[in-house]
């Protein structure tokens, strides 16, 4: 039962605030030094995740492991699990020096202990000169990283990221990103990180969740949840998505026959699914996955107008009308060259880019 | 659906909100209103007291009369003077508290306005600030109608009644006595008190008012008659004691009986007519005043007119009401007779009412003094008696206290109680000092003296232990 | 243009009110405590503080102030903390119930408290009659600061309580869960960190109650004791034209004043650095308790609210008894008083003195509260911040003081032309001043939150239809605004009915006394005054309770925020 290879683990956590459903029967493992995500809207419960291991909230129901101990019954200042809250949560009464020392104090670490523990972290975050300012004086960045360092300094198994970019500007965003990586990449912390943001997660993350209304929509590593997602939810929310509405008819070999308004297309299973036959199922076809015909090519093949071209810099989105469907395609600049509003042209998708999913 | 029904739920309180706004600002406004409307409807009941107001004449008079003696003025004077000579005359009564702030506030007025203090009379008090006045040379002089004065003796038990140069004249006379509670004393096994020195027996600890003679000039009397009834000496010794059994001291003489009546406390020394009111009050049963016998005196409590008063002959028409007989029946009429709404239980100074029918019961022109009062005496060394008992006795209440209690745990030792009672001042010192309390700055620094000796004299003997005394004695 | 000049026109209007009315007396005050005919000198207020009689009333007077302020800590702190983090059954009604000792007046109180204590009094009674003493005790006249120090604590420790609800209600929750996700234990969470960030609302409403305590006068007057400071400066009011003395006993109130205020200013703008830099984050959730512990909260609060209406309970068994003596209750119920309290000549001339000041003054303090916020709010010229700074002022500055100003420069300057306002002729006109220059911050906070609730679109709106800006306030500004107006209008009318230092100070003659001066006029009269001033101090009581009520119906939540001092 107590699974010692994961670092963390959730069992049938359920939580409600009132009459709304925070979190309805959530599971999930994160191993050890993993950078794991919960990725979802706002509002899908995954704040509520971070705070339930925090100890901030007590779930209704179900059990809590870290490391293989059950800790749903400790209080927040024993679980050892630092947080980076969302807005910081900097003590506006505190320097940086002593904001970053706080959880050293509460340990009861010796003075001098303190002392250079605290100084080598500030040295960490680059932010050794401006140990007595107070949180007041620091810009957003300077704050995230007084943050950062507060959690880093405890040295922590465990750290608990909450939107830890979602104030900071585009630019600050990318540095503090790199920050993450090269954090995770020199310590051997498992990382608990919500967002919002896929871009972020899909960047960053080795394994992840996809949250919906309280639920799991789709757990797995970024690259088989954005290429195979196992919903039409989470084909949407990684990226843009073409759906292409279909029936499966047969099989052939490892690849399915779908049956659409554009033919007969050969198509992949996304993970974990098993489609019989007569299924009515939707294929995702993401949009770089659409490319001009050339020979040699000739399944999955379809005529289509181009509607729009939009420029994107070094891609161009072009909106297609192939029968009664929209599709969105997008290429490299160098493709498009040929391309004219109005215009029929043949283009196809690669079959392992087309990918069943189960209709919602 | 949600929405629906928190849109229910918040239309659904806006109302309730609205109606307790609505009931609420009813409901204060309810309350604001109850007293005014129900004056209103009274005074539509009594209309004819609803006065004419053509060409209302005002007089101005100071005084540290309580207020349903000034109410009866005013009525009774408004009434005789629109009788008598058809003026429409309202008295502005200016309040500032006891005589010995009457005086203050007089002398401010002068100061800040050399010939006209803004104030007609002068009224109540006793008869020693009326000396200081003339010292002062506020006072101006009166005249008023022969047959009025020949109803009045120039003395009462051997203290004098008016001035014989017409500056000022007694309108009342006051006796200055024992008030005390008598279920108290029976419930508390408290001996009766019936001279000044029951009241100084340490039985009566905690067991006394008495009013600060700084405060009030009818307290300040009751210790210049003890002073003046057993010698200086002996009175301050005497007074130390008193003073030492006091629970605590109260501003206006008012409270002394007050306290008796409500049992904080058992006895004291109250003017006659508080006394009288008192009684009245609470039961003849419940309280009992007394004269010392050849240990007090009948004082006149006096008027006078002051230099400059705004309007001189409506003063003197106040000072011939007064002592006239409308004027002097209310002192002593019952409530009820004459228009009268309250009983005043004060004595007049007219000897004729005392010949008639249904004459006050006692009879002050009778009453034998026992010792001789000295009015000047006492004027002199009015502010030194103040300043002497107020630092030595009220200022230095707690640490006297401590000490008597301590004289009295060793059972009252000779050389511990004449210690203790000490005068600060010599019978001798007694002028000079008088003297010298009317510069300010001086007085400033005997006084701030005083309250050191006083306090170093009444720690010391509450600091004494046992072994101490001991070598006291031997 | 014209309408930046009117702006102007009108701050110079009000800062002239405020200079002669608010700042002139304090300076006056000053001046004749340090300078006397001969020049200056250090002499009176030297002789303040090397005169042992002297010192004892200062150091009495601190030793009730602070007993108060520790009394109003103990009792406020709990009820704050759990009102601000707990959720219990009828909390909405229990915080507004907090609040009702404020209002009531402790000098009408201390009329109750005295017969409660009296020697042969309610609780004297009661434990002989249970037999646990043999003799009266005297609660009064062997602890005679007792009944002040409890009545005063009683009566101010909401003000206290509402800047401790406030200031741990505005801790971002995620610094308090920040430091327990650090591994500080709930104790060291508060010890770290709620308590220093609390530390600038604790110490305002901390110091507000010592400046008032130290500086009141109606209950230590009531109850007799005359070694007070502020007893003994009413009691040199009469000597105010001739001896300095006085004026070096109010300068040291003064400057005990300024000095809280001061502090408490400081505090409260590195408070809101701090209140700033926590950015909006999660809302608290407000924790549950256990029935065992809700029963508990409920006897505590519960008690405090009955020990501290008590006294005016009494005040109400005082008026309507005759007689209250060896006996728990009082005996002979009568509604006499009631009728004399509406009878006598001088009980009706001061309840329609107090009901025409204290309309004067609510209409002062509508107009000039009103034009102030919105000066500072919607207009912002240059001078606002002193005219906030100067508004706010009498929060801090003593009616005692103003009033005792008041006497010494009015009093000796007009003899012959506008002797309206001088003390000695005719008070009414100061006293209405006075009312309103007390109740003013009031007012202008009323006004203020009003304003800035309401968005300037509606006033721009009005203005681009073609409403001239005085057309905009009295057609659009003013209706949107009018609950809060209101409610500000009839706290300055309930509190101007019972407003003590000042109507003592001021009213001289019968004729002018308002209803608190009538009380304490009828309070040592021999027939039965303390039962008549009851009576009125009863019917007060009603007053300001509907009052509050009222107000609170207006403005719901937000009127806690007009008693507090950020």
């Amino acid at each position: 039962m107590k699974d010692s290879s994961s670092s963390i683990e959730i069992r049938e956590v359920s939580k409600k605030f009132g009459r709304v459903t925070a979190l309805d029967k959530v599971s999930f493992s994160v191993k050890p030094g993993e950078l794991f995500f919960v990725l979802g809207p706002s509002g899908c419960g995954k704040t509520t995740i971070l705070r339930i291991l925090a100890g901030l909230e007590t779930p209704d129901s179900g059990e809590i492991f870290f490391h293989g101990k059950n800790i749903a019954s400790l209080p927040p200042y024993r679980r050892g699990a630092p947080m980076v809250f969302q807005n910081y949560a900097l003590w506006p009464h505190l320097s940086v020096y002593d904001n970053i020392a706080f959880g050293l104090v509460e340990r009861k670490v010796p003075k001098k202990e303190i002392r250079t523990r605290t100084e080598e972290t500030l040295r960490r975050v680059g932010m050794e000169n401006l140990s007595t300012r107070m949180p007041g004086q620091l810009s957003g960045g300077q704050q995230q990283r007084v943050v950062l360092a507060r959690a880093l300094v405890l040295n922590p198994d465990i750290m608990l990221l909450d939107e830890p970019l979602s104030n900071l500007d585009a630019k600050l965003r990318g540095e503090m990103r790199d920050e993450i990586e090269k954090l995770h990449r020199e310590t051997s912390i498992t990382f608990i990180y919500v967002t919002h943001d896929q871009t972020e997660a899909l960047s960053l993350a080795d394994r992840l969740v996809v949250m919906q209304n309280g639920k799991i929509s789709a757990i797995g590593t970024p690259f088989e949840l954005y290429h195979r997602p196992a919903n039409k939810f989470c084909a949407d929310f990684l990226g843009e998505a073409n759906l292409l509405p279909g029936r499966i008819s047969g099989k052939n070999g490892e690849l399915l026959i779908v049956e659409t308004s554009l033919g007969s297309w050969l198509a992949v299973n996304s993970v974990n699914s098993k489609f019989a036959e007569g299924t009515l199922v939707e294929c995702l076809i993401r949009p770089e996955n659409i490319r001009p015909y050339h020979p040699g090519r000739d399944t999955n093949k379809f005529e289509a107008v181009v509607r729009s071209i939009r420029l994107n810099g070094s891609t161009v989105t072009a909106v297609l009308q192939a029968g009664g469907i929209t599709l969105m395609a997008t290429l490299l600049n160098e493709y498009a060259v040929n391309l004219k509003i109005g215009k029929t042209t043949q283009w196809y998708v690669a079959p392992e880019n087309m990918v069943a999913i189960a209709e919602a | 659906m949600v929405t629906k029904a928190l849109d229910i739920e918040s239309s659904m309180s806006n109302i309730v909100s609205f109606y307790m706004r609505y009931y609420s600002g009813l409901l204060f406004i309810l309350i604001a209103c109850l007293p005014y409307v129900s004056i209103l409807w009274h005074s539509k009941q009594n209309i004819q007291t609803s006065e004419y107001n053509k060409d209302k004449e005002i007089i101005s008079i100071i005084s540290p009369h309580r207020r349903e003696v000034r109410s009866e003025y005013s009525r009774g004077f408004h009434e005789w003077i629109l009788k008598k000579y058809g003026r429409n005359v309202e008295i502005r009564w200016l309040d500032t508290g006891g005589t010995s702030k009457i005086l203050k506030e007089i002398e401010s007025r002068y100061a800040t306005s050399p010939d006209s203090p803004g104030v007609d009379l002068m009224f109540g008090g006793g008869i020693a600030p009326y000396y200081t006045a003339i010292e002062k040379g506020w006072l101006a002089r009166i005249d008023p109608p022969k047959e009025i004065l020949d109803t009045i003796p120039l003395l009462c038990a051997g203290a004098a009644v008016y001035d014989t140069g017409h500056r000022w004249f007694g309108v009342a006379l006051s006796g200055f006595g024992i008030l005390y509670n008598k279920p108290l004393i029976e419930r508390m096994h408290l001996p009766v008190p019936e001279t000044w020195e029951d009241l100084a027996q340490p039985v009566f600890q905690s067991w006394i008012a008495a009013s600060d003679p700084r405060a009030s000039g009818s307290a300040h009397m009751c210790y210049e008659i003890v002073f003046q009834a057993y010698g200086f000496e002996k009175g301050w010794s005497l007074l130390t004691k008193i003073c030492a059994n006091v629970r605590n001291f109260s501003e206006g003489s008012a409270m002394t009986p007050l306290e008796i009546a409500s049992g904080q406390v058992a006895a004291g020394m109250v003017v006659d007519q508080y006394a009288e009111t008192a009684i009245n009050n609470v039961g003849r049963d419940a309280l009992v005043f007394v004269l010392p016998k050849g240990l007090t005196i009948v004082g006149a409590d006096s008027i006078a007119m002051l230099r400059g008063a705004p309007s001189p002959a409506l003063a003197r028409l106040f000072v011939t009401y007064v002592l006239s007989r409308e004027g002097q029946l209310l002192l002593y009429q019952s409530a009820g007779k004459g228009g009268q709404l309250h009983s005043l239980h004060r004595l007049p100074v007219r000897k004729d009412l005392y010949e008639v029918p249904d004459a006050p019961s006692t009879r002050p022109y009778d009453f034998q003094g026992g010792f001789v009062y000295n009015d000047m005496k006492g004027m002199r060394r009015w502010k030194l008696v103040n300043d002497l008992i107020g630092i030595w006795l009220i200022d230095s209440h707690d640490d006297l206290v401590k000490a008597w209690k301590k004289v009295i745990y060793y059972g009252m030792k000779p050389e511990m109680v004449n210690k203790l009672c000490a005068p600060p001042v010599t019978t001798d010192q007694v002028d000079t000092f008088a003297e010298q309390m009317n510069d300010p700055r001086k007085a400033r620094e005997i006084i701030k003296q005083w309250a050191l000796d006083a306090k170093s004299r009444y720690r010391e003997l509450s600091g004494l232990s046992f072994a101490e005394i001991d070598v006291h004695q031997h | 243009m014209r309408t930046r000049s009117n702006n102007y026109i009108m701050l110079i209007i009000i800062l002239v009110f405020l200079a002669v009315f608010l700042v002139w007396p304090m300076a006056y005050v000053f001046k004749r405590s340090f300078i006397d005919n001969k020049g200056f000198t250090l002499f009176y207020f030297g002789s303040l503080l090397s005169d042992p009689l002297q010192l004892e009333a200062i150091r009495t007077s601190l030793i009730i102030a602070l007993l108060v302020t520790l009394v109003s800590l103990v009792i406020a702190s709990p009820i704050a903390w759990i009102v601000a983090r707990r959720s219990f059954p009828a909390k909405a009604l229990i915080s507004g119930l907090i609040l009702l000792p404020m209002i009531l007046p402790p000098f009408v109180g201390a009329l109750g408290m005295k017969m409660i204590f009296a020697r042969c009094g309610a609780l004297s009674t009661l434990l002989m009659n249970l037999n646990l003493i043999d003799h009266p005790v005297d609660w009064l006249g062997t602890y005679p600061l007792f009944g002040v120090i409890l009545l005063e604590a009683l009566h101010l420790y909401p003000v206290l309580y509402l800047n401790l609800v406030a200031s741990f209600a505005n801790i971002d929750p995620s610094l308090e869960e920040s430091a327990a996700n650090l591994g500080a234990t709930p104790w060291h969470v508060f010890r770290r960190i709620v308590l220093p960030l609390s530390m600038p609302g604790i110490f305002a409403g901390t110091i507000l109650v010592f400046i008032w305590s130290f500086t009141e006068l109606g209950t230590p007057l009531v109850f007799g004791l005359r070694r007070v400071l502020p007893v003994m400066i009413y009691d040199s009011v009469s000597e105010v034209g001739t001896n300095p003395a006085g004026y070096a006993q109010v300068v040291l109130l003064l400057l005990v004043a300024a000095a809280g205020f001061w502090i408490s200013k400081r505090l409260t703008r590195s408070g809101n650095n701090i209140s700033t830099l926590g950015r909006l984050s999660v809302s608290r959730e407000e924790k549950k308790m256990s029935p065992g512990t809700i029963l508990a909260v409920y006897l505590f609060i519960g008690f405090v609210i009955c020990l501290s209406i008590l006294p005016h309970i009494s005040v109400l068994m005082v008026a309507s008894s005759k007689r209250w003596f060896l006996s728990v209750l009082p005996e002979n119920f009568t509604v006499e008083f009631f009728r004399r309290a509406v009878g006598s000549e001088m009980t009706q001339t001061a309840l329609f003195n107090s009901l025409s000041l204290s309309l004067c003054a609510s209409i002062i303090d509508l107009l000039a509260g009103f034009t102030i916020a919105w000066l500072c709010v919607r207009r912002r010229i240059a001078g606002s911040a002193l005219l906030d700074t100067l508004s706010m002022l009498p929060l801090a500055v003593p009616g005692l003081i103003i009033a005792f100003g008041y006497m010494g420069c009015f009093s000796g300057l007009f003899h012959d032309h506008l002797t309206f306002l001088n003390p000695r002729v005719n008070p009414m006109v100061l006293l209405a001043v006075s009312y309103a220059i007390r109740r003013l911050p009031y007012m202008v906070r009323a006004a203020h939150s009003g304003l800035e609730q309401t968005s300037t679109v509606y006033e721009e709106a009005a203005a681009n239809l073609g409403a001239s800006p005085f057309r905009v306030v009295l057609r659009v500004t003013f209706p949107l605004i009018a609950a809060n107006l209101l409610a500000g209008g009839i706290l300055c009318f309930a509190f101007s009915m019972l407003e003590v230092s000042d109507s003592l100070i001021l009213a001289q003659s019968d004729k002018f006394y308002p209803i608190t001066k009538a009380i304490y006029a009828l309070m040592d009269s021999l027939e039965n005054g303390v039962n008549v001033a009851s009576a009125l101090g009863a019917w007060g009581m009603a007053l300001l309770a509907a009052a509050l009520l009222w107000a609170s119906c207006l403005l719901g939540k937000r009127l806690g925020q007009m008693f507090r001092i950020s």
